[in-house]
């Protein structure tokens, strides 16, 4: 029957006609019934509310973006699930003595400021706000249950003009160092730091490009399972921050932070923990400018020893450069101040990287190591502000009077003007009431 | 079936009495016809008959006898360097008959190649003759040409293609442009790939065993999908002979660096041999039926078998059998059932030890050594049934199923910028991979040849599972001592863990395509002064792919002291002693899954095309225009859920009408010289991933790659000139120069991060490209045909080219910055150079009855940027882009046929056994990041011809 097949123009038209009528079926228009989350044509990323109820308590639990200014009230029990972002233009107010409870629903919770969105959380010492695991009220709440905040701002940065946050938070970066994010007042993260993959990891407070016009005080970062505290670029200035058992390091700068930071504590677990502070310049160019340039005094770092022995107190490293006064390091077990790689140590010789009136009362106080690895003398031993004697410290209260410099003199005008070393003198401690 | 069956034996029976007939003799002279008409005799040429392995050979006179059945014979008679003929004469019994024939040098013995009737396409010189015959740019090489040159699979094959590279030793480039700018068909339907980060087939997924034919398109045609520019590869598996073919084959290999030298493993399962396990090492069905699991509630549900199975690696195999007749159902070859079965299997060994090394500007970054163990297999079914109602009318269906698997361990073990101690990993990692694919096609012409219908059909599924990856992280407890103290790495809790992933791509496809004389049709050529191509095609891909990982949680397990092993340490070949019942219950380790909403994607590609090609002749015979149009819609989605924000499900969709314009004049002044012009349009569709804006690895410890939701379609205009000469029928000389600018590329960069270097792909400002090929392939009648009977033949292509990308200053990708270490460099992959060239030295015997080729193959591949480097946004440079260098490629093989029936294979590759160096250049000069060898192989080849 085939011998005797012949054309049938009809037919091949026909054919042909099909496919496309079948073509242009499978991709007709669907309708738009926005916003749902679940219809996938949507476009307006746009948050819900829905009530949840967990262990016989309702909560109000937010996912989405807000693309309008919220308030989250005092009176509300409220909750997050996967990343909740706050759209440029909003505001996200959180009245003081509000608890905010991360999800435990398999996705990552984080909060998460968009470069031109505020965020206004003004906690008082006697009703901080606390953002916290759900799991500290179910039982078994761990570090890394969720992702903590995140505030991205259009502050200066030494890699790109803009960048990506890790864990998919967000954009940031530009040129205006003088940026204002909000105000983060009395504010407590509790169990955060989720980690994601090898660097890709959410901290306790990620300040990402974040400008000085952003009031940031009284800040805890508690059980993260990464950093508690860690700036990329820009120049918020912190006052009052307390990083506490989070199990990579306490504070952590890089990307040319250029803010200034005064009364910090570390108060590292034996439950986990790396660094007291890391502190780089740029990991793929240490000569990247600008570098990363803070000014610090009284901070107290309190390490312990969580089973490998390799916790230390400062990595200064990556071409860091800074001015760190009055601060006491004890209890670390592997060394105290170490300053790596070659660009790093050249900061120190020409005076732009400064360790100063400080007390390194801990083992291998100061240590250099060269990019090839070789050991480098530390130039910070040999000044007579510095010491390695003991501090007296309680826990993490208490300081020194010797070899203290007056910070307002010393650093500028924003710094408290004081005449000790240390963060928490004993009989003013200023962690007391509203941190965990 | 079982009429089907006694039916085939029926045939068999009638086809065996045949030989047991009486006999007669023919005799005759073979002669060369040289181009100016003189005759010289043919020496030592051979002559068979066809279906037998009964043959004999010429003197140096050029003349021969042979005893031959009574009766209608075909002989097939054959000279090195010239086509085969086939030569029809009727044999009496007890008689000798006389047939003369004459080879013809400088002239084109097949001046058709009917696309109706089947030509020989496994033949150079067949191939030739098509490429010279086609109304496009092509490129090809066959069957016997690849074994010539001892060529394991297609990626293998193209390779010895001119401006054709190879990376990694699957992703094929042609001219310097990569995955994304290819396409690759299956006799000319399009096929799925098992492949979850590349947009074609990887072409090492096709055996030798199955390939007729490997042919480039480097221009386009309207008939072939719009989404390439660099080039098409046409697979062409093989098709039926009309003689009876039954062989079997095995073969040996050795490695000078892995045989009987110490492997790697863990311990075998069932099916492991074969490559056909990953179905035993699926999660545990109580596990799958979890959405997130967690040891701690769900109780620990695996079984342990990550302990070292450390043996000395065996020789590699390979067994193969092809069958292949043809079933006349009217006594002659126009009308019958043509069928071709083959089965294939191989083995191979093979071990790597490099270096992986990430630096910095300024410093080191990641220092490790690694040694990497592979077992691979390869396997293939192909069936392909022909039936040809006549000359006119012929379908086809063809069903080939692959598969292929790895089994490898990988341990590396070095010094991490972030940590003290020493690091040591070590990775057990299963892949296999499937395609099935089924094609049914025909072909219809008119009596006489006016008009030519094709038409075609497929579906393909194919699936890579890759279950139970198995990772351990180790770390050295004491960095004070040069002892490796070793404990388990509990700072990433990611490191540690269990891995499954699935992917299943399906494709419908469908061809309709006529061509129509209509005007002056020469009946005899099957060619006219004006032609019409008329045709549409449809294809419809489905991707689905899913992954789970289970992080093994050993926090509580990093303390040696547990175990009594602080000085010690851990026992990694025994590392199954450490995940026992006991110790998890004991809360020293536990095993949860890593929550990743983006975990699972679906894709979904819709691509429908009509297309007319008008084919004229501007001046008869000598000047042609080929002038066509395709009109091609798309519509390309990927589907997945938000990353941070789960409740949202994501679905960036690429839609859109292309036309796409293409025109070729083509110059035949004589039958030696052709001279093409072309000029196209094509585009260049983003990957399904890249479109995609959740973070993924590619593979483990690689960057972390992000999507871009906002990229387009490219568009590419391709200019080329090609100047080609017959000297004769395998003969070849070309000079082909082209062009190309491609506007909107897409490129993969580095962007600014929090996580250091991560990657996506962005629409930057153009990239052009231009260059040069060189084809020669010449009989080197000097050193031929002289005393020792030999022949030299020279294959020879080279390639030059030029690249430059253009990155508009501020290029950003989902509002952030792109940090290229220069906005000005050549593509990524395109090496500047390439060159492939083969010597083959052919002897004959006196008798014909030991034919012999001795064949020196030659490559080298320019030096070429496999990743590009990255600048801070003030400073004045940046680090280096990352180059692979260049490396010489030499392989030598013999191949013999003893008395027409047994084939012997000896071949010797990588001779030279070279360094393969990835090198970047820092503040601190060339950085070495990457070193190792692949030792040279000895492989030992033996087939024999049943018939």
């Amino acid at each position: 029957m085939f011998s005797r097949f012949s054309f049938d123009w009809r037919m091949i038209a026909t054919f042909s006609m099909v496919i496309f009528a079948l073509a242009f079926t499978a991709c007709g228009e669907e309708e738009d019934n926005c916003p749902d989350p679940n219809n996938p044509d949507c476009t307006n990323n746009a948050y819900i509310l829905t009530d949840v109820t967990v262990g016989g308590t309702t909560y109000t639990q937010v996912a989405g973006t807000l693309n309008e200014d919220f308030t989250m009230d005092a009176a509300t029990n409220w909750m997050i699930s996967g990343g909740v972002f706050v759209a440029s233009g909003a505001t996200l107010t959180i009245e003081a003595g509000t608890t905010v409870y991360a999800a435990d629903d398999a996705t990552t919770p984080f909060l998460a400021i968009a470069q031109g969105a505020k965020i206004n959380a003004a906690g008082t010492a006697a009703e901080p706000i606390v953002l916290t695991s759900i799991k500290e009220l179910t039982g078994g709440a761990a570090p890394g249950d969720w992702g903590g905040i995140i505030v991205n701002g259009y502050g200066v940065l030494n890699s790109g003009t803009t960048a990506e946050g890790e864990g998919g938070t967000g954009v940031y970066g530009g040129s205006d160092n003088a940026d204002n994010s909000g105000t983060l007042s009395y504010v407590v993260v509790a169990y955060a730091g989720k980690i994601l993959g090898t660097d890709n990891e959410l901290n306790g407070f990620s300040f990402n490009g974040v400008g000085s016009g952003t009031q940031v005080d009284h800040i805890q970062a508690y059980f993260g399972s990464d950093d508690g505290i860690e700036f990329f670029g820009g120049a918020v200035n912190v006052k009052y921050a307390v990083s506490t058992g989070n199990e990579d390091d306490s504070f952590d700068w890089t990307l040319g932070w250029s803010g200034n930071g005064q009364f910090w504590v570390v108060n590292q677990s034996t439950g986990g923990g790396d660094r007291g502070i890391e502190a780089d310049s740029n990991g793929d160019d240490n000569a990247a400018t600008p570098f990363s340039n803070p000014n610090l005094s009284n901070l107290t770092l309190v390490g312990a020893d969580d089973g490998d022995g390799d916790n230390q107190a400062l990595k200064l490293r990556e071409g860091t450069k800074g001015r760190i006064h009055n601060m006491i390091v004890t209890g670390f077990p592997k060394r105290g101040v170490q300053v790596q790689h070659d660009q790093t140590i050249a900061n120190m010789n020409d005076g732009s990287l400064v360790v100063a009136n400080s007390r390194i009362d801990n083992a291998n106080p100061w240590v250099g190591t060269a990019s090839d690895d070789s050991d480098v003398e530390v130039s910070f031993a040999n000044d007579p502000t510095n010491s390695t004697a003991g501090a007296g410290l309680v826990g993490y209260v208490g300081t020194v009077s010797e070899g203290a410099v007056d910070p307002a003199a010393a650093l500028g005008s924003w710094f408290t003007s004081t005449n000790y070393v240390g963060a928490v003198p004993t009989g003013d401690d200023w962690t007391t009431g509203w941190t965990k | 079936m079982r009429l089907t069956k006694i039916w085939y034996y029926l045939i068999l029976i009638f086809c065996c009495s045949t030989a047991y007939a009486q006999q007669g003799q023919v005799k005759g002279t073979l002669n060369i016809e040289k181009g100016d008409g003189s005759l010289e005799p043919a020496p030592f040429a051979n002559i068979i008959i066809a279906g037998t392995s009964q043959g004999s050979s010429t003197d140096v006179d050029g003349s021969y006898l042979l005893d031959a059945p009574a009766g209608m014979q075909r002989l097939v008679v054959s000279y090195v360097g010239y086509d085969n003929d086939t030569l029809a004469v009727n044999v009496i019994a007890d008689e000798t008959v006389s047939l003369n024939h004459n080879f013809i040098e400088n002239a084109i013995q097949i001046a058709v190649v009917d696309i109706v009737a089947k030509a020989d396409r496994e033949n150079t010189a067949v191939l030739n003759i098509e490429r010279q015959e086609a109304d496009k740019l092509t490129q090809n090489i066959g069957s016997k040409e690849l074994s010539r040159q001892a060529v394991s699979n297609a990626a293998d094959g193209v390779k010895r293609i001119a401006g054709i590279s190879l990376i990694g030793g699957r992703y094929f480039f042609v001219r310097g442009l990569g995955d994304r700018y290819n396409n690759a068909t299956l006799n000319g339907l399009p096929v799925a790939s098992p492949d979850p980060d590349r947009k074609v087939i990887p072409l090492d997924l096709f055996p030798s065993d199955v390939i007729g034919s490997l042919n480039v398109y480097k221009s386009f045609s309207p008939e072939l999908y719009g989404d390439y520019a660099g080039g098409t590869v046409q697979i062409r598996t093989k098709e039926y002979t009309n003689d009876r073919q039954l062989k079997i084959g095995t073969g040996i290999s050795m490695n000078t660096l892995t045989t009987f030298q110490p492997f790697l493993s863990t311990a075998r399962s069932k099916g492991d041999f074969l490559g056909r396990s990953a179905i035993s090492k699926e999660v545990p069905t109580e596990i799958n039926d979890l959405v997130t699991y967690d040891s701690r509630t769900d109780g620990l549900l695996f079984d342990n078998n990550s302990n070292a199975r450390r043996i000395n690696a065996p020789v590699n195999n390979s067994f193969d059998v092809l069958y292949s007749d043809f079933f006349s159902t009217n006594g002659s070859t126009n009308k019958g059932l043509g069928v071709l079965l083959s089965a294939a299997f191989g083995n191979d060994y093979s071990a790597q030890f490099g270096r992986y090394k990430v630096v910095n500007k300024q410093n080191t970054r990641l220092d490790y050594d690694y040694d990497k163990y592979n077992y691979s297999t390869n396997s293939s079914l192909l069936g392909d049934f022909t039936y040809k109602f006549n000359n006119q009318n012929r379908i086809r269906f063809t069903s080939l199923l692959l598969n292929l698997s790895d089994d490898e361990a990988r341990d590396a073990y070095g010094s991490h910028f972030d940590y003290a101690g020493d690091l040591y990993s070590r990775r057990f990692t299963y892949t296999e991979s499937s395609l099935l694919t089924n094609q049914l096609s025909g072909t219809h012409s008119s009596s006489g040849g006016k008009m030519v219908f094709n038409w075609g059909g497929s579906y393909a599924l194919a699936n890579t599972d890759e279950p139970d990856r198995r990772q351990f992280v180790f770390i050295d407890t004491d960095e004070t001592t040069p002892e490796m103290v070793y404990t388990f790495n509990s700072n990433d809790i990611n490191e540690n863990h269990r891995f499954y992933s699935t992917l299943t791509e399906r494709e419908l496809a469908g061809k309709l395509d006529v061509n129509y004389h209509l005007l002056d049709f020469d009946e005899e050529e099957e060619t006219s002064r004006l032609s019409l191509r008329l045709g549409a095609d449809y294809k419809s891909k489905t991707r689905d792919f899913d992954y789970r990982q289970l992080n093994i949680n050993v926090k509580q397990m990093d303390d040696l002291e547990t175990f009594g092993l602080e000085s010690v340490g851990l026992n990694m070949d025994e590392i199954d002693t450490y995940f026992t019942t006991a110790n998890h219950d004991a809360g020293l380790f536990y095993i949860d899954e890593r929550d990743d909403a983006a975990s699972e994607y679906q894709v979904n590609q819709d691509i429908a095309a009509a297309y007319a090609n008008v084919n004229f002749d501007i001046l008869p015979q000598r000047l042609k225009l080929i002038a066509g149009l395709r009109a091609e819609y798309g519509n390309q989605s990927i589907e997945y859920r938000n990353q941070t924000q789960p409740l949202l499900i994501e679905r960036p969709t690429i839609e859109g009408l292309e036309i796409l314009p293409a025109l070729s004049l083509k110059f035949t002044p004589n039958a030696k010289n052709i001279a093409w012009l072309t000029a196209s349009k094509t585009i260049t569709l983003p990957g399904f991933k890249e479109v995609a804006q959740f973070d993924f690895v590619e593979f483990f410890a690689g960057e972390i790659i992000r999507g871009n939701a906002a990229l387009q379609n490219s568009s590419n205009y391709n200019f080329d000139l090609r100047f080609e000469h017959y000297p004769s029928n395998a003969e070849l000389i070309s000079v082909s120069p082209f062009f190309k600018y491609l506007d909107d590329p897409i490129e993969r960069l580095v962007y600014a991060s929090s996580s250091g270097r991560k990657i996506s792909f962005v629409n930057i400002d153009n990239a052009i490209l231009a260059g040069l090929e060189v084809e020669f392939r010449k009989r080197l009648s000097f050193l031929s045909g002289m005393a020792d009977n030999s022949n030299w033949l020279l294959g020879l292509n080279a390639t030059y080219q030029y690249s430059n990308v253009t990155i508009a200053p501020n290029t950003e990708v989902n509002g952030v910055s792109v940090i290229p270490t220069t906005n000005n460099r050549p593509l990524q992959g395109a090496s500047p150079y390439l060159v492939n060239a083969s010597l083959s030295w052919e002897t004959n015997n006196n008798t014909g009855n030991l034919k012999s080729t001795f064949t020196l193959v030659y490559g080298i591949e320019g030096p070429r940027i496999r990743a590009i480097g990255v600048k801070a946004q003030n400073s004045e440079t940046g680090i280096g882009d990352v180059y692979e260098m260049p490396v010489h490629r030499l392989d030598a093989i013999w191949r013999a046929k003893v008395a027409h029936k047994i084939g012997i294979g000896v071949s010797a590759k990588n001779l030279l056994n070279p360094n393969f160096i990835t090198q970047q250049e820092t503040d601190n000069g060339i950085e070495e990041l990457n070193n190792f060898t692949r030792g040279t192989s000895l492989g030992l080849s033996l087939s024999y011809d049943i018939f």
